[in-house]
């Protein structure tokens, strides 16, 4: 079975400045990939490659079997992309968010949206400009979640977020994740509570891939500790 | 959306050329232009030479056009006719000159003072036009209240109710048939400004190419055709209600002779001015006259011409020509820009993109501007060299800019 | 998915479009006002000759409006899509992307036509009530430029908005500028003729500007 995302040999730089050489890894189908490490690391620059924002001086990623660079309409519609810091359409209200974004995805889940919302202690005429960070964050996971895609891709999705929002949506990501069809691609620099959430694990070092492996293996190859333990062990305190 | 990136990165790029085209030239020129300063010339009524005052500062600023330098006051009592309110306060002023005698008021109304340049020409005509009574009954001209339209016929539209004067329209109509008048109507001149001494209304050349005379004399249409010889075409007229009333105004015929139209016993009749054909749409021409005397100027892009001709028979007595100085700006052009863009051209009121060409040798620059650009982008690779050289050797300064500004490839560059 | 595009815009600029319309509104009657005060002082038949003799802009108030327009409506509509950097959203929709950015020009080119085509014929009859044709035509031959400049101005506003790199940006700002005086040249009415066809040329050619900052943006220039 083709991988879900499929990143062969990605090479790129700021300026001088080497963010990978030679970076390889695949997302199978039906897991949960958390992409962990420091800040600066480039977690974010992957996202952006995956997507095609970010043309690589070399390499090349494939999602659903295409081109980052030419992703099909269709594709796109399968991916859910969650901009770190939450980032939407914030001119619109509740209201007019959901009618821009409803006809753009055939299988639009307007309960998963509302339903979200309804958490939300707001009028749904508000503008989203004038809310908090975290409602800002339920709005823009609701309107994911409302997408039904194949494979969501969330850049820092607790960034802001107090730990009753973050738990709360480990909560709706494993619902969503649970029964095998979906994949999920995060990334996180705060480590505590994922190993409740991810299948896999990679973890991101200046220029390189530390480690990639399942959760659940490398738990079990450091008994007694947990994931933040493994991550500050890897990759040094500061 | 990258399949395109290529194309539409040379149409930005052409589009910054362009405009830095048009943009750097301008600048350059605002920088460097002066009007090339002709001397003033004059002929003087007594010397029966032209006489030149130069505008550069030089000794002999005050010459005639044998050479012979004058004094400021040698200067002055040479041109009486020129300087006589100076030299009347003075008390210097002759009685008579060859014989005849001055007259202040002869001297005041044969004064003529005419201008031409292809600005007069070239210019956009609203098409509407002030009929002025011709025999006014009070001494100062009148606005009739209404403006005219000629062109496939005539029309009187009055100003209080933005509505055709169906009757006057029709009176005009009729008269103009009656004399042969041909629609529609090619052009029309005729002086607008109410301050003007009279009013002898315009003329205008019909489709036959025949010069007709409108105008309104006690209310009533005055259409006459001025018959004039087959010979002259009539390419411009300009009229010029001259104080004296001996001419209506300036002919120019397509073949670029100049003449003035008379009024001759209730006909129409040309006199040439002695001069050498002008070139109607890039040529300038000055009058100045007395009496006696008119000194007429041409200037063309390379030269100017002086006549002096006599005021009666028009006929040429004496000639001169300076040649035009390389000014500041034609120089620099010539060496750093093979070819720029303007919108606008000294010779007409229209705005439209003009090539200029300039000397051969400015390419020179751009071969050495395509050599900078290969050290400008030496890292680039050897394809993006080559076009980045050929660009600028084609567009020089301009493109070179337009390189720099829009980088010189749609890629970032790698650090390797 | 197109209607949902448009409407994305609309509830961006609807605000900036209010706000134009009101100010459009505003200085044409202004504009009317002024006029109606002339032929009050000077007459009608005086204002005619004047006209005529000296070709007078009768909407002066105008010239830097529909430019304005452009240049707002462009803001209104890049701006909010570059922070944040919000366009990869909108990139990101289940459209083709030069399919989605080409949308959004036409929805700011319409928006600003026809709030000029609105207004321009309204000026002319307007003072085609007390002046005679060959001076409505004048005062249209004025005008053109400077409405022409509109779209011009907002397609320019545009690529610079769009582009992705602040370096870049500055630098498309100088050659956008020299390229929307070519509308502001000073000329007698009617002397535009000859040149209208080349600024509607560069409207056109303006079009495609976006396209390539877009591009920029993709592929992650910074």
């Amino acid at each position: 079975m083709t991988p879900i995302i499929q990143c062969q040999n990605i090479t790129h730089y700021y300026g001088n400045r080497l963010i990978y050489k030679d970076l390889n890894f695949e997302v199978q189908k039906g897991k949960i990939l958390g992409l962990l490490g420091k800040n600066g690391t480039g977690k974010t620059t992957i996202i952006n490659i995956l997507n095609g924002y970010l043309k690589p001086q070399a390499g090349v990623c494939r999602v659903f079997g295409e081109d980052m660079d030419k992703l099909s309409p269709k594709t796109k519609g399968s991916i859910g992309l969650l901009l770190e810091g939450h980032i939407q359409h914030s001119y619109f209200n509740l209201l007019q968010i959901e009618k821009y974004y409803r006809r753009f995805f055939p299988k639009w889940k307007r309960d998963a949206y509302f339903g979200l919302i309804e958490k939300l202690k707001v009028t749904p005429t508000q503008k989203i400009s004038t809310m908090s960070c975290g409602q800002r964050s339920q709005v823009a996971l609701g309107i994911l979640f409302a997408q039904d895609p194949d494979l969501l891709i969330l850049d820092d999705f607790s960034m802001g977020l107090d730990p009753g929002y973050r738990r709360l949506f480990v909560e709706y990501l494993k619902e969503y994740a649970k029964d095998g069809n979906k994949t999920v691609f995060l990334t996180s620099h705060i480590i505590q509570d994922m190993e409740l959430l991810i299948d896999d694990c990679m973890i991101l070092d200046y220029g390189k891939i530390l480690l990639h492996k399942p959760t659940k293996e490398l738990m079990e190859e450091h008994p007694n500790q947990t994931l933040e333990d493994i991550f500050i062990e890897l990759t040094g305190k500061y | 959306m990258m399949k395109n990136k290529e194309s539409i990165y040379i149409l930005v790029l052409l589009f910054v050329t362009l405009v830095a085209l048009w943009g750097i030239p301008e600048l350059v020129k605002t920088a460097t232009y002066s009007n090339d300063r002709y001397p003033f010339v004059y002929f003087s009524s007594t010397e029966k030479k032209l006489l030149f005052k130069e505008f550069d500062g030089r000794e002999d600023a005050l010459h005639d056009d044998e050479g012979k330098v004058y004094t400021d006051k040698e200067y002055d009592a040479a041109l009486p006719l020129l300087n006589f309110r100076q030299l009347t306060v003075n008390g210097e002023m002759p009685d008579s000159i060859d014989g005849i005698a001055i007259d202040p008021r002869e001297l005041r109304v044969k004064q003529v003072n005419f201008r031409y340049g292809p600005l007069n020409k070239n210019t956009p005509n609203p098409g509407l036009y002030i009929m002025y009574e011709s025999l006014p009954k009070k001494a100062k001209l009148e606005s009739p209240g209404d403006l005219f339209r000629l062109k496939n016929k005539i029309e009187f539209i009055d100003a209080a109710s933005n509505r055709v004067n169906k009757q006057k329209s029709e009176q005009f109509q009729t008269a103009l048939l009656k004399a042969g008048y041909a629609f529609p109507a090619q052009w029309t001149s005729g002086n607008l400004n109410i301050r003007k001494p009279y009013d002898e209304g315009y003329f205008s050349l019909d489709a036959q190419g025949q010069l007709y005379h409108i105008k309104m004399v006690n209310g009533r249409p005055f259409i006459k055709n001025t018959q004039l010889d087959s010979q002259i075409e009539p390419a411009f007229f300009a009229m010029e209600e001259v104080a004296d009333k001996r001419f209506y105004g300036f002919l120019f015929d397509k073949k670029g002779n100049s003449y003035i139209l008379e009024e001759d016993g209730g006909k129409y009749k040309t006199v040439q001015l002695d001069i050498d054909p002008i070139h109607l749409d890039a040529d300038e021409l000055m009058i100045i006259g007395n009496f006696l005397y008119w000194t007429v100027a041409v200037q063309t892009d390379k030269e100017k011409h002086f006549y002096a001709l006599q005021t009666e028979t028009l006929k040429r007595v004496r000639y001169a020509f300076v040649e035009a100085k390389v000014n500041k700006w034609e120089d620099i052009s010539g060496k750093i820009f093979p070819f720029y863009l303007t919108f606008r051209d000294k010779h007409s009121e229209y705005i439209a993109p003009h090539l200029h060409f300039t000397a051969f040798t400015a390419w020179i620059a751009n071969v050495l501007l395509a050599v900078l650009s290969l050290f400008i982008f030496h890292r680039k690779s050897n394809k993006k060299k080559i076009f980045i050289g050929i660009y600028t050797l084609i567009f020089g300064i301009a493109g070179l800019v337009a390189l720099l500004i829009m980088g010189s490839s749609t890629s970032r560059k790698s650090p390797l | 998915m197109y209607k949902s595009l448009l409407y994305k815009e609309w509830i961006k600029t609807r605000s900036g479009i209010a706000c134009l319309a009101v100010i459009f509104l505003g200085v044409g009657i202004y504009s009317f006002m002024k006029i109606n005060e002339s032929i009050r002082l000077l007459g009608i038949v005086n204002l005619w000759e004047t006209a005529v003799q000296k070709d007078p802009a009768m909407f002066p108030q105008f010239k830097y409006l529909p430019l304005l327009a452009g240049i707002l409506l462009a803001i209104m509509q890049y701006v909010p899509e570059l922070q944040f950097k919000r366009l990869k959203l909108t990139l990101h929709l289940p459209l083709n992307e030069n399919k989605i950015l080409l949308t959004m020009l036409f929805y700011g080119v319409i928006a600003v036509l026809s709030l000029l085509l609105i207004t321009l014929p309204i000026l002319l009859l307007g003072l085609g009530q007390r002046f005679p044709s060959e001076i409505v035509w004048a005062n249209f031959q004025q005008l053109a430029p400077w409405f022409l400049a509109g779209p011009a101005a907002y397609l320019i506003t545009a690529w610079v908005c769009l582009e992705p790199q602040w370096k870049q940006r500055i630098l498309n700002i100088i050659p956008g500028i020299i390229a929307l005086s070519f509308f502001f040249l000073r000329a007698k009415s009617g002397g535009y003729q000859p040149f209208d066809p080349y600024l509607i040329l560069l409207v056109i050619v303006a079009f495609f500007f976006a396209f390539y900052s877009t591009a920029r943006f993709k592929e992650g220039v910074q």
